[in-house]
């Protein structure tokens, strides 16, 4: 793992790397501060350039110079604890990459993660997928309906892209990785634990398999996490299946509605036997209703500008 | 004439401060080498022999740098020496220096906080700290984001393609990548050719700037002898280094060799000391101070005593042995003659130079059955000990650890406390990169065959390996003006130094400790044995030769070596003394070993009892590579049917991991016999050869 100059100036300024105790700046604030810094001719790298005065750029605030400044200088500790996570196998692409998923940074915009860190294939991030979520507690009917999709999924020749927990997000990744299919795991948290199983490395090995996290890779779970990884699981795929999601509550239905209302990524729900409490409501909301694991085709095929209609929908309720 | 501008006024002042002389100027090349580093900001790579002034670079951009406000110096410097040469140096200028290495863990937290508070302006490191897990994790955060200026010695090092490329400075390599860039760097090395050169400004970034000089040597007059006799070379340095005048360096290719040639030096009244990487860090610092104090005349060293050892009075260096490539000799004859009028360079060319350097080619890199058994065991294991993966990979404990930390260098393992863990990253065998950069080690050595052989001006040739764009014909060399030195020894010496070859009987040393369980069967505290004597090494002349005739053409160990295990036993004299005498049975059919015990019972005149039998055929112990499956190996194989209850000789042909004794006179001990001493005609360890 090479890290460019800007990229070291992102993993500088926006993560915890080298000290959780670094106040970083928010994905915001830095995607207004690169912007300022383009306008101005300069590229991220050049606030390593001890001549540049980051106050005189027009559109950088003060406070920002400021927490620039403080951050810079421990910039080496940062980007020294990234070389150390490469030691272990995770690497690092941030928003200077070539290699940052295009989906992340059309979707997110300015909440695109500036950072990313994973394990494992990361080419596997600009190939389609298919998302599939849901609670963890679900019953026999409900698991067969994630693995079927997720099998669909692979003979349609997507990957599928989950959320790595137990329940629905399981089944469907070993249900794909064993019917020969790709898959990407989004973590809310511990990915450097992760990598200690045996199962995780031998899937590594193999090769269909990529692991990615916003979160520093030591960190541990936090809710606003999981919502994060939520928004990823999105945004990554060309579409997302609620296999059961319950009403008004659980990560499932919150991840579910975030998407629809900000339009980070297409909403797909089932609708059929194994479904969960809050389904028929995501349809309300404007969620693509599948009762049939066949209709995944149609759906695929189908033209993506679904988004601003559901837009257009949610704000039409109001 | 250039103008003179307040930087170059203020750098030429501290050169007056660091020389004490004021009438000196600055080397061509050094101002623009600290301007880069010190008013520019940039990366630096200096490529210039050693002696010419390296240091004064760094030491003079650390006070300029630091009087700019910036943070400390660090030197990643593997040498030991060097750091203490230094830290006098440095207080020249004011500079407060210090280090943190492996013999000083309790000083490190006042260190930090003396970093932290602006109190060091030089920190001298080791590469080794960087790539130790605990440094990385709790001191280089704060040391990196401190840091004014980072200065590589040594820096060829980092190069895949350089000729002591280590493992350590990868890791070093990768540290510098993910630095970022505002941090200016300085590499220097006096030992690079072009393509080593390409490779670290490869490394360093892009805008390095590369100031590099002439390798010429004026006081070194260079010479080869090709003697290919180990005796005959033995003699010559012991009729010939009473004769130079200082005191210089004698290079052997392997510690035992050094070893062995310093206690050859010391037997015929030659002050001198053997110095290998085997040895403690202080013993080794003590060693170069006291050559650097005229205290010896000689130091026999290996490799190790190689980089910048910084004695410019050295006014020899010879060769017992030849290196396996022009670079790695360029360098360590360049210790010679930085500070005298007169120096030698002498190569002797031997007939095992190839052998050992042939292995040193062929073990540099784990082979990929070992690799994939570790890092397959690895995997499955949510990590694993040292001690765990000797038993699941057939290979020394040494060379385990070697290859784990090329491993983890490589970035398909890494380390938490004391357990291994594989990473997450997809890890495929290098075949192609060994074969290449082992074709490259072959050319070297061919080039080294070449230099020993060759009619051609011998500097002239070192300089153009090196690439050195002003090589010409030095006019000091015996292929320039004719033979410095006869190749010519005194008979008597050569037979001395035979007698003292072949006389190298050595301690077999018992096992004390089982490396794993063996179910209970061996109880080495209760059933220990004694320590006891090889007649020869394997890879000696003389004797070892008798060996191998013996084992692999004649089937039958010839009677002389029957009188000179008998007569070598007569000196020993253990005590109590052996009343009788066994045999430990091998599992091939013939009665090689029976044959010879029963001889030397007859010669040594006591009873010969035949005690052990065979009841497992276990393949060849040399074929074990580690502790654990070496015992494992001889762990019931062998059974006691009658045994006396006095002193017993325990006879084998070969000796190599030791367990085959420990463990089968451990069962006799515990049969009731008295104590067991051990008696091989040869040790095949590798440490012995």
């Amino acid at each position: 793992m090479t890290l460019s100059n800007d990229s070291k100036a992102v993993i500088a300024l926006t993560t915890r790397l080298g000290s959780s105790q670094r106040p970083s700046l928010t994905a915001q604030r830095w995607h207004r501060l690169v912007g300022a810094l383009r306008d101005s001719g300069h590229s991220p790298s050049d606030i390593f350039d001890s001549s540049l005065d980051l106050r005189q750029v027009p559109g950088v605030k003060r406070e920002t110079a400021d927490t620039v400044e403080r951050l810079l200088e421990d910039a080496a500790a940062a980007t020294l604890e990234a070389e150390e996570l490469g030691r272990r196998g995770v690497w690092v692409t941030t928003t200077a990459d070539d290699e940052y998923p295009p989906a992340l940074a059309d979707r997110l915009g300015d909440n695109a993660p500036p950072v990313i860190f994973g394990v494992g294939d990361p080419g596997l991030l600009s190939t389609p997928g298919i998302g599939i979520v849901g609670s963890r507690e679900i019953g026999e009917t409900g698991a067969d309906v994630a693995k079927t999709l997720a099998t669909e999924a692979v003979s349609l020749g997507r990957s599928v892209v989950s959320g790595g927990a137990r329940g629905i997000d399981q089944l469907a990744m070993n249900a794909a990785y064993q019917s020969g299919g790709s898959v990407i795991g989004v973590l809310a948290d511990s990915l450097l634990s992760r990598i200690r199983s045996p199962e995780v490395l031998e899937a590594l090995d193999e090769g269909r398999t990529c692991l990615l996290t916003q979160q520093a890779p030591a960190s541990g779970f936090s809710p606003a996490a999981a919502m994060g990884r939520n928004k990823l699981i999105y945004a990554l795929s060309e579409l997302t299946i609620v296999v059961a999601s319950d009403r008004e509550s659980g990560g499932t239905w919150a991840g579910a509605t975030e998407a629809l209302k900000m339009g980070n990524g297409q909403v797909v729900v089932w609708r059929g036997d194994g479904e969960g409490p809050g389904n028929s409501e995501l349809e309300k909301l404007g969620a693509i209703p599948i009762k049939a694991v066949d209709e995944l085709q149609t759906i695929v095929d189908q033209p993506t500008e679904v988004q601003a209609e559901q837009l257009s929908l949610i704000d039409g309720e109001r | 004439m250039r103008a003179v501008d307040d930087f170059e006024v203020r750098a030429l002042e501290l050169l007056y401060d660091l020389t004490g002389f004021d009438n000196v100027q600055f080397r061509e090349g050094q101002i623009e080498a600290i301007k880069a580093v010190a008013e520019d900001g940039k990366r630096a790579l200096v490529v210039q022999r050693t002696g010419w002034g390296k240091s004064a670079v760094y030491l003079i951009a650390t006070r300029l740098l630091r009087d700019g406000g910036s943070g400390p110096t660090v030197i990643v410097s593997p040498l030991l020496a060097l750091m203490r040469n230094q830290l006098q140096m440095t207080e020249r200028l004011g500079l407060h220096a210090t280090t943190v290495n492996s013999t000083n863990p309790e000083e490190w937290k006042a260190i930090f906080t003396d970093i932290k508070d602006g109190m060091v302006d030089l920190l001298l490191i080791s590469p080794e700290r960087l790539n130790n897990q605990e440094f990385h994790r709790d001191v280089m955060p704060v040391l990196f984001s401190q840091i004014g200026l980072l200065v590589i010695d040594e820096v060829h090092c980092i190069s895949d393609w350089g000729h002591d490329f280590r493992p350590d400075y990868r890791r070093l390599k990768q540290v510098v990548a993910a630095l970022p860039p505002n941090i200016p760097v300085l590499g220097t090395t006096a030992t690079a050719n072009d393509r080593v050169v390409a490779d670290v400004e490869d490394q360093l970034g892009e805008n390095l700037q590369v100031f590099r000089g002439t390798l010429e040597r004026d006081s070194l007059a260079l010479q080869v002898l090709n003697i290919a006799n180990k005796a005959e070379r033995m003699a010559w340095l012991a009729q010939n280094i009473p004769l130079l005048s200082g005191s210089g360096i004698v290079y052997c290719l392997t510690v035992h060799d050094a070893d062995r040639v310093g206690e050859w030096l010391r037997s015929v009244g030659i002050e001198a000391l053997s110095y290998t990487g085997q040895m403690t860090n202080e013993a080794r610092l003590e060693i170069e101070g006291r050559l650097s104090d005229g205290d010896l005349k000689v130091v026999v060293a290996t490799s190790a005593l190689a980089m910048g050892y910084d004695n410019p009075r050295i006014e020899f260096v010879i060769h017992y042995q030849t290196p396996g490539s022009p670079i790695a000799y360029y360098q360590q004859v360049g210790r010679a003659g930085r500070a005298v009028d007169r120096a030698y360079g002498i190569a002797m060319s031997g007939w095992e130079d190839q052998e050992i350097q042939d292995w040193f080619i062929s073990t540099a890199f784990p082979t990929e059955v070992n690799t994939d058994a570790a890092l397959t065991n690895l995997a499955r294991s949510q990590g694993m000990t040292l001690g765990e993966l000797e038993a699941v990979v057939n290979l020394r404990h040494s060379r385990i650890v070697a290859m784990l930390k090329i491993l983890e260098v490589e970035g398909a393992v890494y380390r938490e406390g004391s357990r291994w863990f594989r990473s997450a990253q997809r890890w495929a065998y290098p075949m192609e990169r060994i074969t290449a950069v082992s074709a490259d080690r072959r050319a070297e050595q061919e080039a080294m065959r070449e230099y020993v052989s060759t009619g051609a001006c011998l500097m002239e040739f070192l300089r153009n390996q090196l690439d050195d764009p002003g090589a010409e014909p030095c006019g000091r060399c015996a292929n320039c003006v004719g033979p410095l030195f006869s190749a010519e020894v005194d008979a008597e010496l050569v037979e001395q130094a035979l007698g003292r070859l072949r006389g190298g009987h050595h301690q077999i040393a018992p096992r004390s400790r089982l490396p794993c369980d063996l179910d209970g069967k061996v109880n080495l505290r209760e059933h220990p044995i004694e320590s006891g004597r090889s007649l020869t090494r394997w890879s000696d002349p003389g004797m070892a030769h008798l060996v191998q005739l013996g084992k692999y053409r004649d089937g039958r160990f010839a009677d002389e070596l029957v009188t000179a295990m008998a007569d070598m036993i007569g000196k020993w004299a253990p005590t109590p003394r052996p009343t009788w005498l066994t045999w430990v049975p091998s599992s091939s059919s013939t009665d090689l070993v029976e044959g010879f015990a029963r001889r030397l019972a007859e010669v040594v005149g006591i009873e010969v009892v035949c005690s052990l039998r065979r009841v497992r055929v276990s393949p060849p112990q040399k074929t074990m590579e580690n502790s654990c499956q070496q015992a494992r190996n001889v762990s019931g194989a062998f059974e006691v049917i009658e045994h006396r209850t006095g002193p017993v000789l325990l006879v084998d042909d070969m000796v190599d991991s030791r367990w085959t004794f420990t463990i089968v006179g451990s069962q006799l001990r515990s049969h009731g016999s008295g104590p067991v001493y051990p008696v091989a005609l040869a040790d095949t360890s590798p440490g012995s050869q």
